[in-house]
């Protein structure tokens, strides 16, 4: 036997129990020695052992029925049926059959009628839901006319300062769009008494349509940095605003958890699962301490998924997020409705996977993404990201190409004609379960520091992606990852073009000039009264949201509210230990 | 004198840092600094901070900048952090917590690699507490890696060691309060507005009152204060413990005691290391003791009978 | 780099204004770390001036700004002023990041020495500063005398 097949034969442990004798694992090996041997002898593997793309783990040549009965594998116990307790095949009794999912893609920029514009556009082509992306100086709390914001305000997304600016961005034709997922986190009591308010304004039947807060302060302490608060605070500020929606507008998604945040920060999917789910239960803690029932809070919970490049570890991912899920709330929480054990989710192809160079590649990648995001369960959402995104802010043309794929695969790929049709597979259902041994036991050590706002303040999780992030980049550097374009099949001279959008100025101009006109005709003695209510409520324990919307509809800025806060709460810093170095 | 000594006792940011640096890198230029700027130390009031990771010490110490400022102090900060054993570089973040002083004049920030040093201090911490003593700091905050209980070189350097300490840190709590509470001068009982503060507290004032039976240190009895640094409560009360310590060192003559001791193992640590590095280059020149130093290496004679056998020659 | 040597290259690094993406920073500090520099992070939504006087408090031989937003053309010429205003001339800075084409040529006559577009290598970064330092150090006067703090191996 030659040193590559002893190699890649499975050890004796992964057999199982009897195996080594079984019919089975007799024809097995004589494959492995008759057939494969020879052959590779030959043709040694193009790598030596083949590892998975995200996990680094080791892949074998060949899955059987002897990888199932290794993990134990049960169909009832880890399958079930779609609709059914654990949710493995999904969630949806009839998967895609019946309905498709919602289509969306991200959007935001500039001030509010800029928004309106380019999401009317959107919604014309074929669109249902849009997600709002706020810009810097909004998502940090700070007012367009801060000093620290120069150069920010409405680039990275719409700007917002007041009421007013809110009710311009959302002059659309509410008639056609079906929800709305607003991403704006540290800020948030803030952000949702505006929409309240703003949609009130606009008419809008409250009961009817569906709004989705982001509100996943904790996943930016994290990784993505948009933080106002100390962790501890922020959780509070975040269980407020899920109180209120729970209460006021119980037809509302009041938290949604963006592990599509993790991954680009290089989580490997087993972490990207335990941290979220974590997250998730720090959450729930915090409203059940406030008297809800595990039952009332758990279908409020929204999970949004990026697919990598790593197809299979991606489908496997998806799967074990909907058994983990169901797992954890019947099991941990003592949940019993079938709705508290059902996850949902967005799905998306992820970003990151993209590359500055030869872009059109980009477009490949992304019907990869989505394809696998719809063969492991695109869940209620998906959402594209554009193949030029990273060059500069979406072309009409890419939103166009953006839509069309996700499209194609629902309609010209079949793959969603059948339920969960990967099921079955030996490496699909072995992999789904290693993924979720290996999630439970990080989930085990995490409890141990004390739940995830302990694994924050400690830096745990930051310092573990740190890790990953420095391990990725540094196999890519070496040539171990290949990437096409970037260390393979590289174009000699290709120019990487980086274009960084860059809004008029005048926006800015006008965005202070109007927030200093909304100033100067309000009534500020109102305004300070309002303010210090917010301070109070801070300081006490009563819930944030009333006295903000209070004070937004006396046109207390977005700024100042944060401001208020600070006053109480103070400021995070994350030291490098925090930042992940 | 030198440009930079001038420079440096004028109160020079530039020529300060730029002082550290040469010690801190073993450059003659700091010795020779040192030299010039030694008849003019001695006034800053030391203190050394430690406790386990995870106690808020860099939080702790932006707060007491703070009130130290609005006392009308002026502040300087010496952060520590480890050193890779392996390549030597280090990443240095404590500063962030402090970055809001970061303008302010009156305070001066120096974050330091242990760069290879143990016991929770670089081999130039205490020089560069001089060099900030003799640029008109009135205090100097020396925060530690502060790793477990044998981190405590500080107690050495300070005039005044504060334990940090806070609530959920479990079991080894235990084992460093065993090391530290012999040591400590002030308690500070940081995030005191978590849950199982008042367990912690219990348990801190037991052992304090404990340890104030023995007598000896009769005259000065730790105090136990409670502080949420990251909203500035406490810090008050925490100065004032340090400024009651600095005057109770004064009024007993400990002050002034306390700095020649720290001298002298300044002193002896520096012929400790000075006396091996001459010995061993005078070692390596002649073939017989070099052959010695050789045997150490491939184990063919244990450790002490060599080093005796070294002195013996060198008639030591 | 020689491993452990005493007068490690010391390096600050920071991000200016509101955008706190920090991988690339968090990678550029763990590689510097690993060949052997003292990186000194000063943290997230930073000013040139706060950046300028850490950066000289610790008296660093480069400064690293890390930037994937438009506001460099702004903040970068301020910082480099600060930095000779304040005495800080003989400190490198280098930036990495999102840097357009168009922008390069302003921030060099600014006083970057070196900017570093996404995607660079890290060995590229840290070789790049570690030749700069040893020409540095070879240009100042003559070597100090190392001192062996063990004596070589056979």
């Amino acid at each position: 036997m030659s040193t590559i097949s002893k190699l890649v034969t499975p050890t004796p442990e992964t057999a199982p129990g009897d195996g080594a004798t079984s019919p089975l694992a007799q024809a097995r090996a004589s494959w492995e020695r008759e057939t494969r041997a020879p052959y590779v002898a030959a043709n040694p593997d193009r790598e030596t052992p083949p590892r998975s793309q995200a996990l680094r783990w080791p892949v074998e040549p060949l899955y059987t029925p002897a990888d199932l009965d290794a993990v134990g594998f049960d169909y009832l116990k880890d399958l079930g049926f779609p609709g059914q307790y654990p949710f493995t095949r999904g969630t949806n009794p009839n998967g895609h059959r019946s309905k498709l999912w919602t289509m969306t893609q991200v959007t935001g920029f500039g001030r509010g009628e800029d928004w309106s514009k380019r999401a009317r556009f959107m919604l014309e082509q074929g669109l249902q839901g849009l997600i709002l992306e706020y810009d810097l100086p909004t998502t940090n709390g700070y007012d367009s006319d801060d000093p620290l914001v120069e150069g920010e305000v409405g680039r990275a997304g719409l700007a917002i300062d007041s009421l007013q600016d809110l009710k311009r961005a959302l002059d659309l034709p509410f008639e056609r769009l079906r929800y709305l997922m607003s991403v704006c986190n540290a800020p948030q009591p803030v952000n949702l008494a505006m929409l309240i308010a703003a949609l009130e304004d606009k008419g809008v039947d409250l009961s009817k349509f569906g709004l989705t807060i982001v509100n996943g302060i904790l996943i930016e302490y994290t990784c993505v940095g948009r933080y106002i608060y100390p962790p501890v605070h922020g959780l509070r500020v975040a269980t407020d605003c899920m109180e209120y929606i729970i209460r006021h507008h119980p037809n509302w998604a009041p938290i949604s958890i963006i592990s599509a945040q993790l991954q680009p920060a290089k989580a490997t999917p087993v972490q990207e699962l335990a941290f979220s789910l974590t997250i998730a239960m720090a959450y729930i803690d915090a409203l059940l301490a406030r008297g809800f029932g595990i039952d009332e809070v758990a279908p409020y919970f929204h999970f949004v998924i990026n697919v990598d490049m790593d197809f299979f570890e991606g489908i496997c991912k998806l799967r074990a997020f909907r058994k983990m899920w169901a797992r954890l709330m019947k099991e941990r929480y003592g949940a019993t409705t079938p709705e508290a054990m059902r996850i949902r989710t967005l799905t998306s192809p992820t970003t990151t996977a993209l590359t500055l160079q030869q872009p059109l590649n980009n477009i490949g990648r992304l019907a990869i993404m989505a394809t696998a995001c719809a063969l492991g369960g695109a869940g209620e959402t998906m959402s594209t990201p554009l193949h030029d995104e990273a060059h500069s802010l979406p072309a009409e043309q890419a939103i166009r190409v953006g839509a069309a794929i996700q499209h194609l695969v629902a309609h010209e790929t079949g793959v969603v004609d059948t339920i969960d049709p990967l099921a079955g597979s030996y490496y699909v259902e072995s992999l789904t379960r290693r993924i979720e041994d290996a999630a439970t036991e990080e989930i085990a050590r995490i409890d141990k520091l004390g739940g995830a706002l302990k694994a924050i303040e400690t830096g745990y999780f930051q310092r573990a992606l740190g890790r990953e992030q420095y391990e990725r980049n540094r196999e890519i550097e070496q040539g171990r990852r290949k990437w096409v374009g970037v260390n393979h099949l590289v174009l000699p001279d290709e120019k990487r073009e980086i274009k960084i959008f860059r809004l008029d100025e005048r926006v800015e101009i006008e965005q202070i000039a109007r927030l200093r006109e909304l100033r100067a005709h309000r009534d500020e003695a109102q305004v300070a009264r309002l303010l210090e209510a917010v301070r109070e409520a801070a300081r006490g324990g009563a819930n944030l949201v009333p006295p903000c919307m209070a004070a937004v509809r006396a046109d207390a800025t977005h700024g100042e509210l944060c401001n208020a806060m600070r006053d109480v709460f103070g400021v995070h810093k994350p030291d490098s230990q925090l930042a992940g170095m | 004198m030198t440009d930079i000594g001038c420079a440096l006792l004028a109160g020079q940011v530039a020529a300060g840092a730029r002082a550290i640096r040469w010690l801190d890198d073993q450059d003659p230029r700091g010795r020779e600094v040192l030299r010039e700027i030694f008849p003019h130390t001695g006034r800053a009031h030391l203190v050394g901070i430690t406790g386990p990771p995870g106690a808020g010490k860099s939080t702790l110490v932006d707060a007491l900048i703070g009130e130290q400022r609005a006392r009308g102090r002026r502040v300087g900060v010496i952060a520590v952090d480890p050193s890779s054993p392996f390549t030597g570089g280090a990443i240095l973040g404590d500063r962030v917590r402090m970055q809001r002083h970061a303008l302010d004049e009156g305070v001066f920030v120096r974050s330091m690699g242990t760069r290879g040093q143990a016991g929770g201090l670089s081999r130039s911490t205490y020089d560069a507490c001089l060099v900030l003593d003799a640029m008109g700091y009135d205090v100097v905050l020396v925060e530690t890696v502060g790793v477990g209980q044998d981190e405590i070189d500080i107690v050495s350097l300070a005039h005044t060691t504060v334990i940090v300490m806070v609530p959920g840190l479990g079991d080894e709590v235990q084992a460093i309060k065993a090391g530290l509470l012999e040591v400590g001068d002030v308690f500070l009982l940081n995030k005191a507005d978590r849950d199982g503060v008042e367990q912690v507290g219990r348990e801190l004032e037991l052992m304090l009152h404990l340890r104030g039976q023995d007598g000896e240190a009769a005259a000065w009895r730790p105090p136990l204060l409670r502080m949420v640094a990251t909203r500035g409560e406490g810090t008050g009360a925490a100065v004032d413990a340090l400024e009651a310590h600095a005057a109770h060192l004064r009024a007993s003559g400990q002050y002034q005691r306390q700095a020649g001791l720290r001298s002298y193992h300044q002193f002896t640590a520096t012929l400790r290391e000075a006396a091996t590095r001459r010995l061993l280059e005078r070692a390596l020149r002649h073939s017989a003791t070099a052959a010695l130093v050789a045997d150490v290496h491939d184990l063919k004679v244990d450790p002490y009978s060599a080093a005796e056998a070294l002195l013996a020659q060198t008639e030591l | 780099m020689t491993a452990k040597s005493s007068r490690p290259l010391r390096i600050l690094l920071a991000k200016l204004g509101l955008d706190t993406h920090t991988v690339g920073i968090t990678v550029v500090a763990h590689a510097l770390r690993e060949a052997g520099m003292e990186v000194i992070f000063a943290g997230l939504k930073q000013t040139p001036e706060m950046v300028v006087s850490a950066a000289i408090q610790e008296d660093v031989d480069v400064i690293g700004i890390s930037s994937l937003s438009a506001g460099h053309t702004r903040s970068l010429p301020r910082l480099a002023r600060l930095l000779r205003e304040q005495g800080g001339a003989d400190k490198l800075l280098i930036v990495g990041g999102v840097i357009p084409e168009e922008d390069q040529p302003l921030l060099e006559a600014a006083g970057v020495a070196r900017i570093f577009t996404m995607g660079t290598d890290t060995r590229e970064i840290a070789r790049y500063l570690n030749d700069w330092w040893l020409a540095r150090l070879a240009r100042a006067e003559p070597a100090t005398r190392t001192e062996p703090s063990a004596p070589p191996r056979q």
